[in-house]
């Protein structure tokens, strides 16, 4: 026993020599290269851009703001780095990232109370396995430090490879290996970034067998305002503008109105302390139409060209 | 619990411990722990199921010590068979009924009678094939007198629960098994590094080998009508490769388990893409399936020491029975008659020349006359693996007309892209090819250091390979 015991430590430390040996190899690789062409993956890989603005946020930014026809309108340059189900976390990471390769001179900033309880809000708040390169960078560490259960963050600090193997599907090495042999298939626009959803049938969301039940108390998670302020810091440090948007919500579905109400007087505060600029789209009535939206959180392509025509119109006064 | 999950390697973590380093001393307790770990490991499924695999085991049990007390032959004889009815209708139920209800319902309706359903919902218990066996074989030694029953209840139930090999086998004898459970274990440091060999090597088939396989085996069989017969030959391939990774890759992980807990299995896979006809095959694929059916049916039949008729029909009930076994699907019967009928030419065409032990056998590689008997045998087993792997007769039938008839094509994207497992195929083979004559496959005869950079390089293929947020299950825990 005491043989295999001394052989297999000795393996063991042979092992985890070679893994932090590989675990730079693959931080260096997959920090340039992204296998998966992910919106987020198409993101991070982004350079040199200079652009006027960029908006970020959730699959309520990336399908909901049209950004080829808000640069249209108001003859700007922009692009949508919105991400499906992301949290401010998520979006914090994203945009120090980002802002490292590209400059930008202001931020649209999606906030309603699903960014608030992100928890709750959405299945995969922070896409941890995304930012994996990045890991050891202290800004992105603490990302990882403040979203992902503790033993996890000590498992992937301490032991070298691992937070690559847990997410094998995301770092294949056969794929590199393979030149890519998976076709790479971006559903999104790859000029601007903005995925429009085509789906009318908006009738069938309306079933009230399938409508959530709204309690009537204001959730806020503590970690999502965190997060909230740290993206305006950022962007203060970058000397960029941050104009903060409610993209619409087809609120008769998804809000009790007494929780509604205090939402909105949670994020009154919130920007006054922080002095933006803001811009509701949620009492906008003329939106208030079944017709324009996919499902109770995301309006069809024909609710998104004329809710970035509002947009834009109301831009104008703030760029 | 999957041996390749998480919580499996937690749970051998503790067990081996508490096993070597606290119990080591006393065989009894080292049995009664072994039995609540093989519980927990059951239960983990399905505690309920435990019940029934108790029940069985102390039927088994009571039935060995029934026979022993009996002195007349006919008594005993009318015990065994009991026993063996007994727990043959408990396996029948569970796994066969609804079965033979339908078929038998089909049948009633084909020749113009109206049946109502009388199928009933019963979940399979995983195992059942396996543990059911394990006490058949138990009565029968007894009855042969080749093992002595045993009164101690805490070892039988622990032979019969034995967490490494409870699921997928291998179907151990109990006259080779049982009494290893009544002696004091020794830790032994060669048996437990060829124990971790064939973890790992078990490992490696499984996650690299047969889950790679299993996507692509799985996407052709799931759009054959659309798919060129090239795609279709290389979907066959890729399902051959999968079920033996799959099934060899279990075996191998619990006869290496087995040996870190001072346990001997027999051996369940010895090379069985190398053999040069269907007899060796079937002499290298499930070896602990095959001797079972030979020891317990084939020769009390008559074995082949008898007319060419009689030892083809011999032959036909132990196919037929093994297809059986496998599922309660026409399916695998077909497959088992199938084996059957590909084993005529050598009852009635005995080849003279004499089998070397394996291919090649003494040089590095085989003779042009063994190459073209493997190709012809793998092809042949790939053939029925079509029938086990489609879902009914006429998936099967069907499947068979598609690679006839659609066109061939190599240049195909879907006949491309999946060809990035053949390089780890040929790894698998190219290992195997070199260890042909051993049974373990990582018994490799190179410097230290090589082995541990190859044994490295494995295990970085597996944890590349593996799900960590979801285990792919085993194909033979649903037999």
């Amino acid at each position: 026993m005491k043989r295999l015991i001394i052989n297999s430590a000795v393996f063991v430390v042979l092992a985890y020599i070679l893994s932090t040996m590989l675990s730079w190899g693959y931080t260096a690789l997959f920090k340039n290269y992204k296998p998966d062409q992910s919106k987020k993956n198409w993101t991070l890989v982004r350079k040199g851009d200079t652009l006027d603005y960029i908006t970020i946020g959730s699959s309520r930014v990336f399908h909901m703001v049209d950004v080829p026809l808000l640069n249209t309108l108001t003859n700007k340059k922009g692009l949508n780095i919105g991400t499906s189900g992301s949290s401010y976390a998520d979006n914090y990471a994203l945009l120090v990232k980002y802002l490292e390769r590209n400059k930008v001179q202001a931020l649209i900033l999606n906030a309603d109370e699903l960014c608030f309880h992100s928890t709750t809000g959405y299945t995969y708040p922070f896409k941890d396995y995304e930012y994996m390169p990045y890991f050891f960078e202290d800004t992105i560490n603490q990302v990882y430090k403040d979203n992902v259960p503790k033993w996890k963050y000590y498992v992937w600090s301490g032991i070298p490879l691992s937070r690559y193997i847990e997410f094998n599907e995301h770092y294949e090495l056969g794929s590199v290996l393979w030149l890519n042999a998976k076709k790479p298939v971006c559903k999104f626009d790859t000029t601007a970034g903005t995925e429009l959803l085509y789906d009318m049938n908006y009738k069938k969301f309306l079933r009230t067998d399938t409508l959530p039940v709204q309690k009537d108390t204001l959730h806020i998670e503590q970690r999502d305002e965190l997060y909230f302020h740290k993206i305006i810091s950022l962007c203060r440090e970058k000397g960029m503008k941050v104009i903060l948007i409610t993209t619409p919500l087809f609120t008769k579905g998804i809000y009790a109105p007494a929780n509604r109400a205090k939402f909105q007087q949670y994020l009154d505060r919130l920007i006054r302390e922080e002095k933006l600029t803001y811009i509701n789209f949620m009492d906008v009535t003329s939106l208030q139409d079944v017709r324009y939206f996919r499902d109770m959180t995301h309006t069809n392509i024909e609710g998104t060209r004329i809710y970035t025509r509002y947009l834009a119109r109301q831009l104008k006064d703030h760029f | 619990m999957l041996f390749n999950s998480f919580v499996f390697l937690l749970f051998f973590c503790i067990v081996f411990i508490v096993y070597w380093f606290v119990l080591s001393q006393r065989v009894r307790l080292q049995n009664l722990f072994l039995l609540i770990s093989s519980c927990v490991f059951y239960g983990w499924w399905d505690y309920r199921f435990l019940i029934l695999m108790g029940l069985s085991s102390l039927f088994g049990f009571a039935s060995g010590y029934w026979i022993e007390r009996r002195t007349d032959h006919w008594q005993r004889k009318l015990i065994l068979s009991i026993t063996i009815v007994a727990n043959l209708l408990f396996l029948g139920f569970f796994k066969y009924y609804n079965f033979f209800a339908s078929s038998f319902a089909e049948l009633l309706t084909t020749t113009g009678f109206r049946v109502d359903d009388f199928t009933l919902k019963i979940i399979l218990p995983i195992g059942i094939s396996f543990y059911t066996f394990h006490n058949i074989s138990y009565a029968i030694d007894v009855y042969r007198k080749e093992l002595k029953p045993t009164g101690d209840i805490i070892a039988y139930f622990a032979f019969i629960s034995f967490f490494p090999q409870l699921v997928a086998g291998p179907i151990m004898k109990a006259k080779d098994f049982l009494p290893q459970f009544l002696v004091k274990r020794n830790f032994n440091y060669p048996g437990a590094v060829q124990g971790l060999r064939f973890i790992l090597w078990g490992y490696f088939k499984k996650i690299v080998i047969a889950d790679g396989c299993g996507v692509l085996a799985d996407a052709i069989f799931n759009t054959y009508s659309t798919q060129p017969s090239s795609v279709l030959l290389l979907g066959v391939f890729y399902f051959a490769i999968q079920i033996y990774g799959d099934f060899s890759g279990y075996t191998d992980i619990a006869i290496g388990l087995g040996k870190l807990f001072g346990f001997e299995f027999t051996l369940n896979f010895k090379t069985p893409y190398f053999s040069r006809s269907i007899p060796e095959f079937w002499r290298r694929w499930h070896i602990s399936l095959t001797s079972w059916f030979r020891d317990y049916i084939y020769i009390p039949l008559g074995g082949n020491r008898v007319s060419k008729a009689i030892a083809f029909r011999n032959i036909f009930i132990v196919f037929f029975l093994s297809g059986l076994w496998h599922g309660a699907n026409w399916t695998y019967v077909v497959w088992g008659v199938l084996y059957a009928v590909l084993y005529i030419p050598s009852i009635f065409f005995p080849d003279k020349t004499k089998l070397t032990p394996y291919i090649g056998y003494g040089k590095v590689w085989p003779s042009i006359r063994e190459v073209i008997q493997l190709i012809i045998t793998f092809a042949l087993v790939c053939v029925a693996w079509v029938f086990f792997r489609s879902a009914s007769l006429t998936e099967a039938l069907r499947y068979f007309k598609a690679i006839a008839t659609h066109p061939f094509k190599l240049s195909d994207y879907y006949f491309l892209s999946p060809l990035h497992m053949m390089p780890l195929i040929l790894l698998l083979f190219t290992i195997e090819w070199i260890n042909r004559d051993k049974d373990c496959q990582l018994d490799l005869s190179w410097s230290k250091s090589i082995r541990w950079g190859f044994y490295m390089f494995l295990i970085y293929l597996i944890f590349f390979s593996i799900n960590f947020h979801k285990a792919t299950e085993f194909i033979y825990f649903q037999f």
